[in-house]
């Protein structure tokens, strides 16, 4: 008993001493430390009094569809979950085998899971019709108006309204959707230990192989989403992240051929690679997706042809060639990162020029830019915003909509929906840019050997 | 036949004879074939004179707001200003900002470095167009009408409308001859500081290079503003109401809604791109810099402003000008929020007169010029600033 209150004693002793050797070792860094702290809790006060009393998450239950699949058919629903599916359980096989501790990863899918899981058991919103009837005074004469009122209407389940708070309005309540996504938070962490299982195998090719070769199995799959449904129902973070897959992709392998055929052999390569790269970047992806948008016989029987295609397939189509012209100037400085010695000891070994490339050089260079390549993919999963600005309605575009079509119960509600919409964004950059950091700590960039 | 074409593909002399015509040949015709089909509408300019067609007052200078009758042209010279207006202050704020939260990044207080990485967080994971929605058509939206007189009674009020701030209003028509007088007295302080500098150095003794320079300037600025009989003078914002009972501004100046959203998202989310940029760069000055001046017995003002600071702005510096010509490129977001920039303009006389490729190709030159004048000035900082 004494033991344990010594332990505790000498660790709060040693707090008290790290604070005053970081917070309030000098007057100034005291001052410091006060500033801080009144802002951070000021912060925190005002966004915890938002998110447990002062928003209407009810709205954002009401249209937590609209926010991810848009108007995609509710009958074809099951092809998405079947992607969702698919993705989940090779990002969390990847992170499996590769990534480090298990435990926070599942402690963290634990915590989102109960959030959205078990907050929103019981809960159901709808809008309800209310009349109403007022009487105006004015200038000594009374009006009395009345009429009909849609009134937003929440019934919480089990869990208080606060504690309900809690899930953004984006807790699922219980039916066949709440067992797709127990279904999805079981997916993440049963493959995430069926890859803890395999990482002692991370050495062996086969592995690298076989996970690479289940990954190139996730393009069938988008094509599968697009059979028979017609591209104007594709909306939101839906589309959103299929043109950021679709776009990401291609520009990949057109970013690796136009460095490629920056360092040709042969002039006329060379000239036509660089003047791609340089017209392509100096204007604005916006100006760019506007083009797109517009051009119809301008440029004769080619922009016939491109502005007969679907707009969202043309929207892939820049996201595409715009992206590889700056994933080209990346791998280029991949290339540039090769030792010298590296292409000789090849030619020395008689290796022709596209084996030198396959075997040598491009392995060297891909790994030394794949931090740089994963901030590339995060501007361009950032830019997907961009369709708003050119009438196709992704997640940003619907949240306007939101907010337009529906007055009368989203009147001044731009918060609630801002953040979620916000939120989905924000998720998938932060964990691209994570991603992006563990690649450098894993491959060792920037440490010398 | 076909051991003789092998025989070419294999000789590498020929081979590269062969790819490079082919490539030539087929790079050649592509570019001649968007040549071609640009000069077919190109040639047709008349459209450029045509009246623009409808007003757009959401620039901040009187002199950039686009008239109705104004010629096409002029309304896109002047969309152009209108870039140029959001992008120069969206830089230096967010080069302010951005300095402000990258040192505070770095500081010995954890408490403090913790909010600086939630802010960089936070706006550097967010889409542009989002937090340009979130103020456009959230945050200014909300905000208290006009009547309510909200703000610093007399000096600053903000409302749905806008932010209505004091300005400089001239006098008389000669005001312009002001500006030129600044701009040359400029030039003539820095030469002057570049003599006594280079005197100084010969010489050994202080020659006061800054405040002859300070001098020069400020005081040519004061003489030639009495001169000139007082060319500007300050307004204050108020709030009126007309004959009709409609309530609006009058005096200082009035910066609409787009304009206040898209200064403050561009500035907001390429502080925390600059906050990481400075924090790299300073952390990249070797510990031993920080030692050997605290050993020199700098305080720590002294050993950030004099030893730290222009190591770092060595490394800063090609960093910064990527970062400024991507400003220069996203301020384009802001057509969508109904400002009245380059892309908003053009794409006005592009549904009214159907001429896309001739007006895109004057946003392309826009683009192609800001950004090479971003990258010349850099330069030239840069070149200043690196060792000799």
């Amino acid at each position: 008993m004494s033991a344990v209150a010594a332990t505790q004693t000498s660790a709060m002793a040693q707090r008290v001493a790290w604070a005053k050797a970081n917070l309030f070792d000098s007057r100034r860094n005291t001052a410091l430390t006060l500033v801080s702290v009144t802002v951070a809790a000021l912060l925190l006060f005002l966004a915890l009094r938002y998110v447990l009393f002062q928003a209407n998450w009810g709205l954002v239950a009401l249209n937590r569809r609209l926010f991810f699949v848009g108007s995609y058919p509710a009958d074809e629903a099951m092809r998405i979950w079947i992607a969702v599916f698919l993705v989940v359980g090779l990002i969390s096989l990847t992170y499996g085998i590769w990534a480090g501790r298990l435990r926070p990863y599942l402690v963290t899918i634990g915590v989102i899971a109960a959030v959205v899981l078990m907050l929103g058991l019981g809960t159901e919103v709808r809008v309800e019709q209310h009349e109403f009837t007022d009487v105006i005074e004015s200038a000594g004469q009374t009006t009395t108006i009345s009429g009909i009122n849609n009134v937003l209407v929440m019934d919480y389940g089990w869990a208080p309204p606060w504690l309900y708070a809690f899930s953004l309005g984006l807790a699922v309540p219980f039916g066949s959707t709440w067992a797709l996504m127990a279904g999805v938070f079981v997916t993440l962490a049963a493959g995430a230990w069926a890859g803890k299982q395999l990482a002692r195998w991370r050495g062996n090719p086969i592995l690298l192989q076989g996970i690479g070769a289940l990954w190139v199995l996730l393009i069938p799959t988008i094509v599968l989403l697009q059979i028979g449904v017609s591209s104007n129902s594709w909306e939101s973070a839906f589309l959103d992240v299929l043109v950021f897959a679709v776009g990401g992709f291609f520009s990949f392998f057109i970013g690796l051929a136009l460095a490629l055929g920056r360092i040709s052999p042969y002039w006329a390569i060379r000239v036509s690679s660089v003047g791609y790269i340089e017209v392509v970047r100096a204007a604005p992806l916006l100006v760019w997706l506007l083009f797109a948008t517009f051009l119809q016989d301008e440029l004769g029987p080619i922009g016939e042809v491109f502005s007969g295609i679907d707009l969202v397939y043309r929207v892939m189509i820049v996201f595409a060639f715009f992206g590889g012209a700056y994933i080209a100037e990346v791998i280029r400085g991949g290339l540039q990162s090769v030792p010298r010695g590296q292409r000789e000891a090849a030619q020395s070994l008689g290796l022709s020029a596209m084996h030198m490339y396959a075997l040598i050089i491009l392995p060297q260079a891909i790994r030394a830019v794949i931090p740089a390549i994963i901030g590339r993919f995060i501007a361009l999963w950032k830019d997907t915003a961009l369709l708003a600005a050119i009438s196709l309605v992704n997640t940003l575009e619907k949240s306007k909509k939101i907010l337009g079509g529906q007055t009368d119960i989203a009147e001044g509600a731009f918060f609630e929906i801002y953040i979620v919409v916000g939120l989905i964004y924000w998720v998938v950059s932060y964990l691209l840019s994570k991603i992006g950091g563990a690649a450098e700590s894993r491959l060792g960039i920037g440490e010398r050997r | 036949m076909k051991e003789y074409l092998l025989d070419i593909w294999n000789h590498s002399g020929s081979r590269a004879r062969v790819v490079n015509i082919v490539v030539g040949v087929a790079a050649a015709l592509i570019a001649l074939y968007l040549v071609y089909s640009i000069f077919s509408n190109l040639f047709d300019f008349r459209f450029i004179t045509g009246p623009y067609g409808s007003p757009d007052r959401s620039s901040i200078f009187s002199l950039l707001e686009v008239e109705a009758s104004d010629p096409r042209w002029l309304g896109m010279l002047k969309g152009a200003g209108n870039t140029i207006s959001v992008v120069v202050f969206a830089i230096a704020l967010s080069s302010a900002l951005g300095l402000c939260v990258g040192v505070a990044r770095l500081a010995n207080n954890p408490i403090l470095t913790r909010l600086g990485k939630v802010y960089v967080e936070t706006f550097r994971n967010l889409p542009l167009l989002l937090i340009m929605f979130f103020f456009a058509f959230g945050v200014f939206r909300a905000l208290p009408q006009i009547q309510s007189r909200t703000g610093i009674d007399g000096l600053l009020y903000i409302s749905n409308r806008g932010l209505a701030v004091p300005w400089l209003e001239p006098t008389h028509g000669a005001w312009w001859i002001w500006p030129l007088v600044l701009v040359a007295s400029a030039v003539a302080a820095i030469w002057v500081r570049r003599r006594k500098e280079s005197r100084e150095e010969e010489t050994g003794r202080s020659m006061r290079g800054n405040t002859w320079a300070a001098g020069i300037f400020l005081g040519a600025a004061a003489v030639s503003f009495v001169l000139l009989a007082f060319p500007l003078r300050i307004t204050l914002p108020d709030v009126a109401q007309s004959a009709s009972g409609f309530y609006m501004y009058a005096g200082g100046n009035q910066l609409g809604l787009g304009y206040i959203s898209a200064l403050v998202s561009l500035t907001l989310y390429f502080s925390a791109f600059m906050a990481e940029i400075v924090r790299g760069s300073i952390q990249a000055v070797p510990h031993g810099q920080v030692e050997a001046s605290a050993s020199l017995g700098l305080n720590a003002y002294q050993r950030f402003t004099l030893i730290i600071l222009p190591q770092a702005l060595r490394i800063m510096i090609p960093a910064l000008n990527n970062e400024y010509q991507n400003a220069n490129k996203d301020s384009t977001l802001a057509h969508v929020i109904a400002y009245g920039e380059i892309v908003l303009i053009s794409n006005r006389i592009v549904n009214n007169a159907g001429n896309l490729l001739q007006t895109y190709i004057f946003i392309f030159i826009v683009f192609i010029l800001t950004n090479l004048i971003i990258s010349m000035i850099m330069n030239t900082i840069n070149r200043n600033v690196q060792l000799k």
